[in-house]
């Protein structure tokens, strides 16, 4: 049975939504991590966009995860697109001792690009099988000299020619036994290369074929992946940072922010469109066997505790940095490394963490999180969506120890009996959970039963918006599991380009001279009543 | 404010030397790194530090021998990983060239291995000097023989001694008995009337 909405509630919930003024301002970075702090604002190659974990599609002994960094790369951005930055060292990092503290650490080094065409003009060139001078060259330069390279096909060897700008990284993975860290793989002589944007049709034509080069199978059963990709997050974040005014030409209750239960059962659909659109991001990416991951080096049942782990992304700088003396010249680098930014949950630093704590937060470790147990205990964005809707959507009276098992290893993410742990902001993952098959998968996770989605894990379709704003309006407390507080969303439920089913499973990147963004007004849309006829996107 | 630097005489300048004493006992058992940083300030390559002799509790470092930097490369660094103890000792010997600008510095800081955050708060904070340092235990700024600064204010309570060479002692020894002997020779002599 359909449940909809009392008329009079729906008229309630919009008029009150449209009259009242929220007394703060609340920094809503809603899911995910796009320049969420005031750090990251400034150095945004560090700024860790997006975090995922997941049991892989077709693998149930490996787990994938997915390391975004860099947001919102405009595809048309030449002449030097988006390399890594070569002073930042990404890790992935994994706990599996239930103490909030890393016990495998995966990192990743960029080299500086070299430039094989330091005469050109731009990173990225080729036309064809290439192009010569014509017959009126004037001289020096002789009819017939070979000028523009062939198109770009091959990240290395013959059509790698116009790829002036290429990039080379390192995996090494370490495990930590007792204090002692130890090195147990390095990418070694393998020269891994970051795929570069997709500049265009011209100059990379079959721009997938030769971004699945950027694949690469290494020994121990991992893969790696890095370069542009398209940007997998999904939200109206215009309307989310515009404190709240999202569409109510996006409801199909008529109340902003609200869906219908057919707007909530359809995960193909947007109804408002989706301000990452059309953007690309910098991935970073790794397949390994569960076996590098647990405690015992075992693959567990998911009843087993030692299935589940805790994992979360960062970005270090190295802690002194001298500017070049020389024109050209190379700065000074010291050895050692601070955090900059970390990311465990898609919801702690966005919605929970106050802006004069988000530095603080991201340069902290997880394992030391009971310092900022107030915010958890007490989100003040629960109580700007109880203001927000003049009290129609009703929230958890603090402390909210519904929300604990996104920040402690507990049930329904990990076993029962599995040690909680301290208060720590980790992407906790069962890895005895396996993939849910493509046909059932849902965009709300573990909230609409699906037991590989958010919070277990997470993956590129979890919608992280909707499902992190009804965890905070208490949802997982099953007296607020009513509506509407179960039907609150943004109207965008899908991602613009679709993921694929197997590694890397980020969709490859935006074309730089063909793409384009889905903006209110723009076609795009659907619309907020079955049968959902194409739209263009809600202004209003 | 950092050192001022009214005064200071560009050019070749003595070499320095001193042991530093460090009475880390309010850290005992943390995992810690000492951070040896020497930055260029003078924008040239003339100075290099020497630290030697690194003791914890008394037991010499068998991880860390005798090591120079330079700042050649504008930044020289030696970073020493151990297991805080009660107390650590070294050497320090360098060069205080100075070719005008902002004298080259050796910082020492007292970090957390596993962060590079540093484990101790020390008044020695200057953020804004030519050559920046935060929370440092011991500046050495690299001219007119060596400008030392050790950290005062600390916390934890870590406390900081400058321990006098046995050769610089012995000449303070002579010194001062040359003082004394100088002035009981005045004494001696009859006033004049």
């Amino acid at each position: 049975m359909i449940d909809h909405p009392p008329k009079s509630l729906s008229t309630r919930l919009s008029r009150t939504l449209a009259a009242v003024a929220l007394a703060a301002l609340v920094p809503l970075a809603w899911g995910a991590n796009h320049r969420e702090a005031p750090l990251t604002a400034i150095d945004t190659k560090a700024d860790i966009t997006d975090w995922f974990a997941f049991v892989s599609y077709d693998n149930p002994t490996k787990v994938t995860m997915i390391l975004n960094v860099d947001p919102l790369l405009q595809p048309s951005n030449g002449p030097n697109y988006f390399p890594f930055d070569p002073e930042v060292l990404y890790e992935m990092k994994v706990d599996n001792t239930f103490d909030g503290d890393e016990d495998v650490r995966i990192q990743f080094r960029f080299a500086r690009p070299e430039i094989r065409l330091p005469g050109v003009f731009t990173g990225f060139v080729g036309v064809g099988a290439g192009v010569s001078t014509p017959a009126n060259s004037p001289p020096p330069v002789a009819p017939g000299t070979p000028l523009i390279p062939a198109a770009i096909t091959a990240l290395d060897g013959p059509g790698s020619e116009g790829l002036s700008l290429r990039q080379t990284y390192t995996v090494t993975i370490l495990k930590k036994v007792g204090t002692t860290w130890t090195t147990v793989f390095t990418s070694g002589p393998t020269r891994l290369f970051a795929v570069p944007a997709n500049v265009g049709p011209r100059t990379m034509p079959s721009y997938d074929a030769f971004a699945r080069q950027g694949i690469y199978s290494l020994a121990g059963g991992i893969r790696v992946f890095a370069g542009t990709v398209d940007d997998p997050f999904y939200i109206d974040l215009g309307a989310a940072f515009d404190t709240l005014a999202f569409r109510s030409g996006a409801s199909g209750v008529g109340v902003p922010g609200v869906l219908s239960d057919a707007q909530d059962a359809d995960d193909t659909r947007n109804f408002a469109s989706d301000s990452v659109a059309g953007f690309n991001v910098n991935t970073i990416a790794i397949e390994l066997p569960i076996t590098m991951l647990s405690r015992d080096g075992a693959i567990h049942p998911a009843s087993d505790p030692l299935a589940t782990i805790g994992t979360y992304a960062t970005t270090s700088r190295p802690r002194i940095k001298t500017q070049p003396t020389t024109p050209g010249g190379l700065p000074g680098l010291s050895t050692n490394f601070v955090q900059i930014q970390r990311m465990g949950n898609p919801l702690i630093n966005e919605l929970l963490i106050g802006t004069g704590d988000k530095d603080k937060f991201s340069m902290s470790e997880p394992k030391n999180d009971a310092t900022f147990a107030s915010y958890l205990l007490d989100p003040l964005l629960a109580r700007v969506i109880n203001a927000a809707y003049g009290g129609a959507v009703a929230i958890p009276t603090p402390p909210r120890l519904d929300l604990l098992p996104l920040v402690t290893y507990a049930p329904p993410i990990a076993a029962t009996g599995t040690p909680a742990g301290p208060v720590a902001d980790l992407l906790r993952l069962n890895t005895g959970v396996p993939a849910t098959a493509k046909a059932l998968r849902k965009r709300m996770g573990l909230l609409a039963g699906d037991p590989a989605g958010f919070p277990n894990g997470r993956r590129l379709s979890d919608d992280v918006t909707d499902i992190s704003a009804r965890a905070v309006v208490g949802v997982l407390n099953p007296a607020f599991n009513v509506f509407p507080n179960k039907r609150i969303g943004d109207g965008v439920n899908t991602n613009d380009k679709p993921t694929q089913e197997t590694f890397p499973y980020v969709s490859f990147s935006h074309s730089g001279r063909d793409s384009r963004k889905v903006d209110p007004g723009e076609a795009g849309c659907f619309a907020v009543l079955p049968p959902f006829a194409p739209v263009s996107c809600p202004i209003n | 404010m950092g050192l001022g630097l009214a005064g200071l005489a560009a050019g070749p300048c003595a070499a320095g030397a001193l042991s530093i004493s460090i009475d880390t006992s309010a850290l005992a058992g943390a995992n810690g790194r000492l951070d040896f940083t020497l930055l260029d300030g003078d924008f040239t390559a003339n100075n290099s530090v020497t630290i030697a002799n690194l003791t914890t509790n008394g037991v010499p470092s068998t991880a860390a021998p005798t090591t120079t930097i330079d700042d050649s490369a504008v930044l020289g660094q030696f970073l020493w990983d151990f297991t805080v103890g009660t107390l650590v000792t070294f050497d320090l010997s360098f060069t205080t060239d100075f070719a005008g600008g902002a004298p080259d510095r050796l910082t020492l800081n007292l970090l957390d291995a596993g962060t590079n955050l540093t484990l101790v708060d020390t008044e020695l904070d200057f953020l804004s000097d030519p050559v920046p340092a935060q929370d440092a235990l011991l500046l050495v700024d690299l001219a007119n023989g060596g400008q030392v600064q050790v950290a005062k204010r600390t916390d934890p309570p870590t406390q900081v001694t400058e321990v006098p060479e046995a050769g610089t002692a012995a000449l303070a020894a002579l010194a001062l008995l040359a003082l004394v002997m100088t002035s009981k020779s005045r004494r001696a002599q009859p006033r004049a009337v």
